[in-house]
């Protein structure tokens, strides 16, 4: 299912609050997952996606260096399912461009982002 | 032949003013103007009619007919008398008198040779210009012209009153839809920080469970740093720019430290305003600083002592804090037994956070803290 061979799913964590970013690690990590990054910058999850595809992903919309919207297209066409952590309400644009987009709103208890993980995962396989 | 000077009763400056004011000169033909002169060339039966307005060196026309020319130096202007005297200047042969048959303009092209021309008058009473009619050959006007004329001008003035009144309309309409677009982009930043500040706060709430070892400790530090980033936001709204004081950022953490007959800590740097990007994450790491300190290092006996200082240092053409904590007379330090929150703050987040480099050293003496980071000088929210 993913690239690397191992059994743990891999999730990408773009995410420029770091704190945040490493909380979410850690909480994926306790529920089994493997994670790439957290990436604080598009252009550094762009980098990592030159070599790698994770299985899913989790996305901040508006990153220091613009909006995720890039990352967003490279994992759609891989047809890598991801969701959407802002703290901004959905941009509709964004939305317009994925038939089907998972946007989930700051904050969510720990628990409610892995279960939505699992089930990005579950509805692709 | 007298060389007659009539002092004006106005300030020049005052009358340019005026003119100004009304941001007319340099503006492209409009057709109520232009209707204007032909309407008074039509009256007046004259092959040429200008609306001229005076400037401090030449003479602009905002309508003419019969000329061709949108402007002419001062010294050839026949206007520029006329607004020396109030109501209509009416000059039957140019070349019959001595104010204008030396003209450039009387003896060579165009030979003008009648000049009516209607006072355009500020309410103020300045003279900005006139409504002229002209002709290359002797006339005079019949007293309804004259009063035609006259009358022109008062509707050149009314218009230019009116236009004058929407700029100034438009003006505050603009600085109101400025103050709008502020407004929600600050209502929409505010939103969004907010929900980034809860999300915050649920990470720290994540941190700081997996550091402590029991519910008590779990609160105290889980309310200290909630306390100290209030603190840290609190500073921010206070200014315009959304940025904090180092200075202030530290002494919110020491203050209460301050002891009146022995030195607890010592700040030195330059005043330095930091933006919300670096405050935020700094503040927090100086707050796990002051909280380590006060529980194991040189705040936790009465003679220990803390030292910060900082500068800014520009290098390849950007600027760059650096800051230096160092702890003396503490008891002796030891390397931490498990890796706490302040240390996943100071060596994880801030580096990636803020693009820092830092260096944590637990030397016996006392701790010892570098960060460099790039100050961010962009500003999220627009000038007033």
């Amino acid at each position: 299912m993913n690239s690397h061979g191992n059994d743990a799913p891999l999730v990408l964590i773009l995410e420029d609050e770091v704190l945040i970013g490493i909380n979410l690690q850690d909480d994926l990590q306790d529920a089994g997952f493997r994670v790439a990054g957290p990436f604080t910058t598009c252009s550094a999850a762009l980098e990592w996606l030159q070599t790698a595809t994770p299985d899913t992903a989790i996305l901040d919309a508006a990153l220091r260096d613009g909006p995720c919207r890039e990352i967003a297209q490279e994992l759609g066409n891989r047809a890598v399912p991801f969701l959407i952590y802002s703290g901004y309400g959905p941009d509709q644009e964004l939305l317009a461009a994925f038939h089907r987009i998972t946007w989930i709103e700051k904050p969510v208890p720990p628990s409610a982002l892995v279960q939505a993980c699992q089930e990005l995962l579950v509805s692709e396989s | 032949m007298l060389n007659e000077q009539v002092l004006p009763p106005w300030q020049e400056s005052d009358r340019l003013a005026a003119l100004r004011s009304y941001r007319i000169l340099d503006t492209p033909t409009e057709p109520v103007f232009d209707n204007l002169v032909r309407l008074a060339a039509m009256v007046c039966q004259t092959p040429m009619a200008l609306i001229t307005l005076i400037d401090d060196r030449r003479q602009w026309f905002k309508a003419e007919v019969g000329l061709g020319w949108r402007e002419t130096p001062l010294d050839v202007s026949i206007c520029a008398h006329a607004i020396l005297q109030p109501g209509l200047l009416l000059v039957r042969d140019t070349t019959q008198d001595v104010r204008f048959n030396g003209n450039p303009l009387v003896m060579g092209e165009p030979h003008l040779r009648f000049y009516a021309g209607a006072l355009l008058t500020s309410p103020g009473g300045l003279p900005l210009g006139t409504i002229c009619v002209l002709d290359c050959v002797p006339r005079d006007l019949s007293a309804e012209q004259a009063f035609a004329l006259t009358t022109l001008a008062e509707q050149v003035m009314a218009q230019l009153e009116l236009r004058r009144a929407v700029a100034e309309r438009d003006e505050v309409l603009a600085t109101s839809r400025c103050t709008e677009r502020r407004q929600a982009l600050l209502v929409r930043e505010l939103h969004h920080r907010v929900r980034n500040t809860l999300a915050t706060v649920q990470a720290l709430v994540g941190a700081t469970a997996r550091s402590a070892s029991s519910i008590k400790e779990f609160n105290r530090s889980f309310s200290a740093r909630i306390a100290a980033l209030a603190k840290t936001h609190a500073l921010l709204t206070e200014d315009y720019w959304q940025t904090v004081p180092l200075q202030e950022m530290l002494m919110n953490e020491l203050q209460p430290f301050a002891e009146r007959r022995r030195q607890r800590f010592k700040l030195e740097g330059p005043p330095l305003d930091l933006s919300a990007d670096l405050a935020v994450p700094l503040s927090m790491a100086l707050h796990e600083l002051t909280a380590n300190a006060a529980r194991y290092g040189a705040l936790s006996i009465r003679k220990g002592c803390v030292s910060v200082a900082w500068e800014v240092v520009t290098a390849d053409g950007k600027r760059r804090l650096h800051l230096t904590w160092v702890e003396h007379n503490g008891p002796p330090v030891g390397e931490p037994s498990h890796n706490g929150f302040g240390l996943v703050l100071l060596q994880r987040v801030l580096p990636a956070q803020c693009d820092a480099q830092v260096h944590l050293e637990f030397d016996t003496a006392g701790l010892r803290f570098e960060i460099s980071a790039p100050l961010i000088e962009h500003r999220h929210v627009p000038p007033h």
